[in-house]
């Protein structure tokens, strides 16, 4: 009897808070998995079974790795600059300078900007005759890119968008732990007459490790579903090279109307943002201490 | 091996309107243990944090072996410090933790892996070394601390309050293990707590701080018999020493009521009130005919001793007793005071009225 009513309890308060859950992720992931077998074109009501067909075509078709080398480009040169900048900044905000409050709201904010409004500020930015950015290479005599128009450049420019966004963000997590850090563990490295270097080396960064690994996972999750800034800057292009997985998705599903395929590209991004995770989290045990 | 000389040193934080430090004067010989001792806020910790190098100093001069290191970085100085608690590096293993300082020195591996062996052999560590800080228990933290002051080799070892966050079995423990090193090592050392029994058991020689100035320097036989001031008096000592105003004439300390309670040891040519200071120990009980009474409040019993607690002319009074007496709280009792042992202040300096010799 008792045993009966704490099944009942538990059914009842796991139960609740996994209805949102089962109606708004679950379903649509299994209807998604579902659809990736069959060829429904988005609008007709009829749809034939094709089995393992749309997962073959973009397995083997050329925008598939070129969108999945685009996103790993673009994943790894966010990721690592957000970290490393973020980090930088925390480390120069902890001095306590004056003013530093306002400094760091204004490092944070854009992180508080919808996406899409600042992809726009960035689109006349990067304009090649009158953008601010070409103007500003112009002053130190640099080469002066179309940025968005040139295929080789395009991505660059996201990237930059893409950090210059996060790093405030990351700042902020960097601040938060670089306080946690007691005091006396920097006194000592300072008695033995360890250089800012090496007290980084041999302080800073184990102690911040699982700060470290948190924005890590947190970017390249970012990283795979970033879409706002391709969007309003380059839609993927010029000829794919700013189209990463998830925009290829975009354009299969909603501008080619192959729902099949693109819930399959779906299937294969969800895998691979599993497996991301799984490595991250694995490799993190040599070199995250907490 | 290390003299240290410090000469007016003086510490002003700017956030603050007073000097934290305020010249303080100090020789310390080779191989002394020094234990600077007072209240919280006394500006302790800041005097060791100037001896590191940790906080710069203000004024003053600060020597070590004929040399003025002022502006000496901590590196250059010859010094390992002692964190209260224990500074040690979670994501380190013992070995790494006490190997720190040798690695950012970079001195050779092996010589490294001998030195930090020999050290955790000293220290009773070596069955630790892999594991991490989180793993040991706080007396085992604290010798790792230690292990990463001694495995340098530096000729001043500097601590501060080192076993304030032990439990008190294992505070004794450690107190003894230090005492033991520094009998070993000979570093010259400069203990700082709040504890007086710390003091009183471990140093060669007390310095008594408060409010940035020092208040007395001598062995702890010389603070406890001769207080310089009735800081120091009420400061060491447990339990603390019981204060009663009083008369001065003719060299005879008397009570307010008249009641001549002993002499003077040397002659003090002073006359009128002063403050009576006796400590526990030197009362024994007496008859009502001869006694001071006073009234028990409570009774604690420490097994070779019993003190009791009580009021004497409206001052909280403790006295030392035979733990086979048999005293209730609510009783009067009539206490007499050894008439050899008594210390008398000045009620207004509050600076004992026997000269004493100006130790530094
Ligand atoms: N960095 C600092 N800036 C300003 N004032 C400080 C600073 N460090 C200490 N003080 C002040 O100096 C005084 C002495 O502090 P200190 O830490 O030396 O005391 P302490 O004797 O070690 O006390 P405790 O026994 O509590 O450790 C205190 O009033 C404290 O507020
Ligand atoms: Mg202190």
């Amino acid at each position: 009897m008792s045993r009966l009513k704490t099944v009942g309890k538990l059914l009842f308060f796991i139960g609740i808070p996994m209805i949102p859950l089962a109606v708004f992720w679950f379903f649509p992931m299994f209807v998604s998995i579902w659809l990736s077998f069959t060829n429904w074109d988005y609008i007709s009501p009829t749809f034939d079974y094709v089995g393992v067909e749309n997962y073959t075509t973009t397995l083997t078709s050329a925008d598939f790795y070129q969108a999945l080398w685009n996103t790993a480009l673009f994943a790894v040169m966010t990721i690592i600059p957000t970290i490393i900048i973020g980090l930088l900044l925390a480390l120069l905000l902890r001095k306590g300078l004056k003013g530093e409050t306002w400094f760091r709201a204004f490092l944070f904010s854009p992180w508080i900007t919808p996406m899409v409004a600042m992809s726009i500020v960035w689109t006349w930015i990067y304009e090649p005759d009158v953008g601010l950015m070409n103007q500003v290479l112009g002053w130190f005599h640099l080469p002066q890119p179309d940025w968005l128009t040139d295929s080789d450049t395009a991505i660059w420019a996201i990237i930059i968008v893409t950090v210059w966004k996060n790093a405030g963000w990351a700042m902020l997590f960097y601040s938060d732990a670089l306080s946690k850090i007691p005091n006396d563990l920097y006194e000592v490295s300072h008695l033995e007459g360890a250089s800012g270097l090496q007290r980084i080396k041999t302080v800073v960064l184990p102690l911040v490790s699982p700060t470290t690994l948190f924005l890590a996972i947190v970017s390249a999750i970012n990283a795979i579903q970033a879409y706002d800034q391709i969007q309003v800057m380059t839609q993927g292009g010029p000829s794919g090279s700013t189209r990463t997985l998830l925009y290829l998705y975009y354009q299969m599903a909603f501008e080619q109307f192959q729902m099949g395929q693109a819930t399959a590209l779906a299937t294969i991004i969800v895998v691979f943002t599993m497996l991301l995770s799984l490595i991250m989290f694995y490799a993190s045990k040599r070199w995250v201490h907490y | 091996m290390a003299k240290i000389r410090m000469v007016d040193l003086s510490k002003q934080y700017d956030n603050q309107d007073r000097k934290t430090i305020d010249r303080f004067n100090l020789n310390i010989e080779e191989q002394e243990f020094v234990v600077i001792v007072g209240p919280s806020g006394c500006g302790k910790s800041t005097m060791l944090r100037m001896l590191a190098g940790l906080e710069s100093i203000s004024d003053g001069e600060l020597w070590m072996n004929d040399k003025v290191v002022n502006d000496i970085p901590p590196k250059d100085r010859d010094i390992a410090l002692v964190f209260q608690n224990y500074a040690l590096y979670p994501h380190l293993s013992v070995f790494d933790n006490i190997a720190f300082g040798l690695k950012i020195r970079k001195t050779p591996k092996d010589q490294i892996k001998k030195q930090v062996e020999k050290t955790a052999d000293i220290l009773g560590l070596t069955d630790y070394l892999k594991h991490k800080p989180k793993s040991l228990s706080g007396g085992q933290k604290q010798r790792v601390a230690l292990g990463r002051a001694i495995v340098r080799n530096a000729n001043i070892f500097l601590m501060d309050e080192p076993l304030s966050n032990l439990d008190a079995k294992l505070r004794t423990h450690m107190r003894e293990e230090i005492m033991q090193l520094h009998r070993r090592l000979k570093a010259t050392t400069i203990y700082v707590t709040h504890d007086q029994t710390e003091a009183m058991t471990m140093a060669s020689k007390i310095v008594i701080l408060k409010d940035g100035y020092i208040q007395q320097i001598g062995t702890p036989k010389e603070v406890y018999n001769q207080p310089k001031n009735i800081f120091v008096a009420g400061f060491i000592g447990a339990p603390t020493i019981n204060f009663l105003p009083g008369k001065l004439s003719n060299e005879e300390i008397k009570l307010l009521d008249g009641t001549v309670v002993g002499g003077v040891q040397q002659p003090l040519f002073h006359e009128g009130d002063v403050i009576i200071g006796v400590r526990p120990e030197n009362m024994s009980l007496t008859s009502e005919q001869k006694g001071i009474p006073m009234s028990v409040r409570f009774t604690e019993m420490m097994g070779a001793d019993m003190f009791v607690h009580g009021e004497v002319q409206g001052e909280k009074w403790k006295i030392r007793v035979n733990p086979d007496e048999d005293i209730c709280v609510g009783e009067t009792i009539y206490i007499q005071l050894d008439a050899n042992k008594l210390h008398v202040f000045d009620p207004h300096t509050e600076e004992s009225l026997y000269p004493h010799k100006e130790l530094v």
